[in-house]
This record gives structure tokens, sequence and C-alpha cells, in this order.
């Protein structure tokens, strides 16, 4: 289907790009969703069009708000670098060029967190606050953040999708659109489940108890 | 046994109208049918969430209405409330409506480079348009919030083959992709609202897409304020334009699928330096250069 209604009208949002601000505050906001608690440092780079006019566009300050936990319409994102900094996340910006594939918006976030937690992110802000999430931790992946969504870091080991679909049809709970990536046959592998709604936490629980599961996280819609 | 929903989905303009077609509906109620499908919400809870984004499209007017400071570049501000005060003097060129209309299409893009909070219609970039449209139908024409709901609609029936087949990032298609996506939906929603058919409402995007194809992104500084913020007023006039032009049934040659089309095969070819980046046209102008772009600098460089 894509494009729902709310993505053509909408997002509402704090000014001046929808691309370059509320797009990037989604970036953040998942970003910081994959993290278990707040990260400490968070290393940015920013590719065509986002290094190019991304500070007259405040997306440094959008990412930044974002990476707080703040959506698109918080008014917040005009202090978010300095209130990132009150909160103990160093946040820091460079250009970069991620090649030529790579959507002119485009953001890369280095991750760390406390316990050694370390997470890459690349994210594309597609136009009109739509966003493209299409790599975490190295695995290539394509969710955009709109909706519920789950998060899983497992071993591709036989059965595993079973295991997991099958506590969802157990909840009836309704899968929107699924995606499994690995590094190689057998190795470890990134599972991303877009849901309809949120996940029950009853069901989150029993995916972390399956022996291939490494980690799990939960993004709700950034709204 | 779950029950299989009826889809109202499509991807082209010709499939949208053979379901209007099909189920003798406005592209407003195929487009709301389809969300309906989708998000597993009533048409009027739909609508009620849409009522309420045309709130902030409102508030997002007035304020810029009040604004009188200039925006931190010092590129815009205050020219919305000089606009809507000309347009209430005793003799404003083309009647008063014309120059208010402008003046809404200024007042969200003044809010919005001040950090202030608008709705993405579809973009920030192009948020002027249609509210600037609609609220002059709610003065002129007695158009009620409800109404305005459903030509909100109609802009979404639109929108969404665009999106689907072209785009609306600056970045990647240039100006036409956001304000001309924009002017798109507003001609749309505007024949809608005053009783078009669904075919003369995909005729009135026609008019106005055809019309801005070729606009770059070539914004000052990399600031959405110039030429944005004029061209929002402008552009919302023209959708009036685009309007009058399938409600009267002038011959419109190509259809919007195919100047959707060329909406998609000009963003491809329009050179990066004018796609955002504020590398060509006016931002590289004598003028343009008196304003830093803020560039983020590679690793190790100094900031520029």
């Amino acid at each position: 289907m894509g494009f729902s209604a709310f993505d053509i009208i909408g997002p509402a949002m704090v000014g001046p790009s929808s691309s370059h601000t509320a797009g990037a505050v989604r970036i953040g906001w998942v970003a910081r969703s994959l993290c278990r608690e707040a990260p400490r440092r968070v290393r940015i780079e920013l590719h065509g069009s986002f290094a190019a006019t991304g500070r007259g566009h405040a997306t440094d300050r959008a990412l930044a708000s974002g990476l707080l936990g703040h959506t698109p319409e918080d008014e917040r994102l005009k202090d978010s670098l300095e209130l990132a900094a009150a909160a103990g996340i160093e946040v820091s910006f460079e250009s970069a060029d991620l090649g030529e594939e790579a959507h002119p918006n485009t953001a890369r976030l280095h991750l760390d967190g406390p316990d050694h937690e370390h997470h890459v992110v690349t994210g594309s802000s597609v136009g009109g606050g739509v966003v493209e999430i299409t790599s975490v931790d190295g695995f290539k992946t394509r969710f955009g953040g709109n909706l519920d969504t789950l998060v899983l870091w497992h071993g591709d080991h036989p059965g595993y999708l079973a295991k997991i679909t099958g506590l969802f049809a157990c909840a009836d709970m309704n899968i929107a659109t699924i995606r499994t990536s690995r590094r190689s046959r057998g190795t470890e592998a990134l599972t991303v489940i877009e849901c309809d709604a949120p996940p029950l936490p009853e069901v989150c629980s029993l995916l972390e108890r399956i022996e291939s599961t490494t980690a799990l996280r939960v993004i709700a819609p950034a709204r | 046994m779950h029950e299989v929903l009826s889809s109202f989905d499509y991807d082209t303009a010709e499939e949208l109208l053979a379901l209007c077609a099909q189920h003798d509906l406005s592209i407003a109620d195929v487009a709301l049918r389809r969300e309906a499908t989708e998000q597993g919400l009533t048409l009027e809870e739909l609508l009620a969430k849409m009522e309420e984004f045309y709130g902030k499209m409102r508030e997002s007017v007035a304020e810029g209405l009040k604004i009188h400071g200039t925006s931190p570049s010092g590129l815009s501000g205050g020219d919305a409330a000089k606009l809507y005060r000309y347009s209430e003097g005793e003799r404003p060129l083309m009647g008063s409506r014309f120059a208010r209309t402008i003046a809404y299409g200024f007042a969200v893009l003044e809010c919005n480079a001040q950090f202030g909070r608008i709705v993405a219609t579809p973009t920030a970039g192009s948020a002027g348009i249609v509210p600037a449209c609609l609220l002059t139908l709610e003065e002129e024409e007695g158009l009620t919030t409800r109404q305005a709901a459903r030509a909100l609609f109609t802009a979404v029936g639109i929108g969404v083959i665009i999106g689907k087949n072209a785009c609306f990032s600056g970045a990647r298609g240039g100006c036409q992709a956001e304000v001309g996506s924009a002017s798109c939906m507003a001609a749309a929603a505007i024949v809608e609202a005053q009783g078009g058919s669904p075919q003369q409402a995909a005729n009135a995007g026609s008019f106005a897409l055809m019309n801005t194809l070729g606009l770059v992104c070539d914004p000052i500084g990399g600031y959405v304020e110039v030429p944005c913020v004029s061209r929002n007023g402008m552009f919302a006039v023209h959708s009036f334009e685009a309007a009058v032009m399938a409600l009267a049934d002038a011959r419109c040659v190509v259809p919007l699928d195919h100047v959707i089309l060329a909406l998609h095969d000009i963003g491809r070819r329009m050179p990066r330096q004018l796609k955002e980046t504020s590398e060509g046209g006016l931002a590289t102008t004598p003028t343009g250069r008196k304003y830093k772009t803020g560039k983020f600098s590679p690793p190790n460089e100094p900031e520029g």
C-alpha cells in the first residue's frame, strides 16, 4: 500500500523542512529506540543534501531531538543540542560520502551506550517526513518507523522464524511486514517485524526467551 | 475465518478514476475508504482526525500573520502581515481575496521558518499552498470544517499517486516535486469542494502540475525561505487557476498519470546542484552567496 493519508497530509511538525527536519527527528527517534538505554555518545555522518543544507534546515537539532525521544511536533527542537548536552549525550556531526546508491538525504548514526552497547543505524528521509531505515548494525533492512516495530537480533538457526510467527499467531497479532537478513549462513541475523498494533509485552518476553534471540527492541511510531 | 477486506488501493490516476466510476464515489470518498481499510478506522474517525489537522493548518496561518520580526537567517518575516494589510486596503489589485490567498501562503512558510508548528502538505517547504486554498474557500464559499476535511482527502487521493510514481522530495525531484505536488493536490481539492467530478479534479491536477514542471530547488543559504515563502503564496493562486480551467472543461490533453511520469523524468535529469544543495541557481547568485549555507564539514576539517 505505502503512503497513508497522514504521510501526505502531515506530519504536524516544527519547521523548517519535512525531509531535513521532521524526517531527521524520526531517524533520531528510531536510533534511540534501538538502544537499551540512552546513548552516551552519538557520531552522526551526514550525506548529500543533509550535509549540504543541513544547518539551514536544523537537521542537526532535529536528529538530536529524536535522540532525546521527542516527536517532530515537539517545540523543544530549537534547544535540542543544549538539552542533549545537559542530558549527558555527546552528539557530533560530520559530512560523509555514503556512495552513489545512498538517497541524498541520508544519515548514519554511530551510537555508544553504557555497558559497551554499540549500534550503527543508517536512515534516509525520502520526502514529506517519511523515512526509511536501510541498515542496522551492518544488516540490510527496510522499515519506516511509522508502524509499531519489533527488532530482533538472533542466531540464523532453523525454525527461528516459525517460533516467532507462532507466538504472533497465538496472540492473534497481525504482522504487516517481516524481513530477515543475515551476515552469512548460520551466523548472526536481524529480523524486523512491522505490526498493526503495539506488540503485547507478554509476547515480547516470550520472544526474548527463545534461545537464539540475543536482543529485542520495540520501536513505537514517533507521533 | 477472517474476512478479506475489499481494497480501495490504486497506483495510478486511471485506476483511481475507475474506482470512482465503479463505486460511484468521489476521489475523497475513495481515499477515505482506502485509509479506513488500511488503518482499521471508521470514516468518521478519519474525518475527525483530518479536521484536527485542518485546525493545525489554520493555526499556522494565524501564527504566520502575527509575525513581525525576521527569521534567524534574516531572509523572511513580516511579509504575510503586509500582504494581509494590503488586502484590506481601499483598492487591492484583483480584489481583496486575491491578496489574502497570497498572504495565507506566505503566513504558513513564515511560521515554518521561525521553528513554528505547521502541517507538512505534502512537505514543509510546500505547506502553505493547500491551507491557503482551503481557507480562501472557507471565507469566500462558506466551506465548512467537515468539507475542508473531505477536500483534504481529495488532496490525499491525488498525493498517493504522486508518491507512488514520483516523489515529494526536493533533494530528489526539485521544487516541482514539492510545490508542484502541493499545487496539483490543492487544485483537485478545490474542484471537488466546488462539486466538480473526479475527472475534472484529475484534470485540475494535470493543469497545475504540468505548469510547475521543471521548477528547481535552489534556496538561498539552504534556508526554506527564498524563494519558498513567496512561491507558496504564488502557487496557491496557481492552484485556483488550474481549478478554473478544469471546472470550465478546458481541453486537458495530457492525463495526470503522464504528467506525473514527466515529473519523475525531469526530477531524475535535474542536476544535483539544483536539488536542495544550494550549489546553483538563486543560491549561488551574488545575493545568494551573501548567506552562508552552513555546510557540515568532513571529519578533521575546520568548520566552513
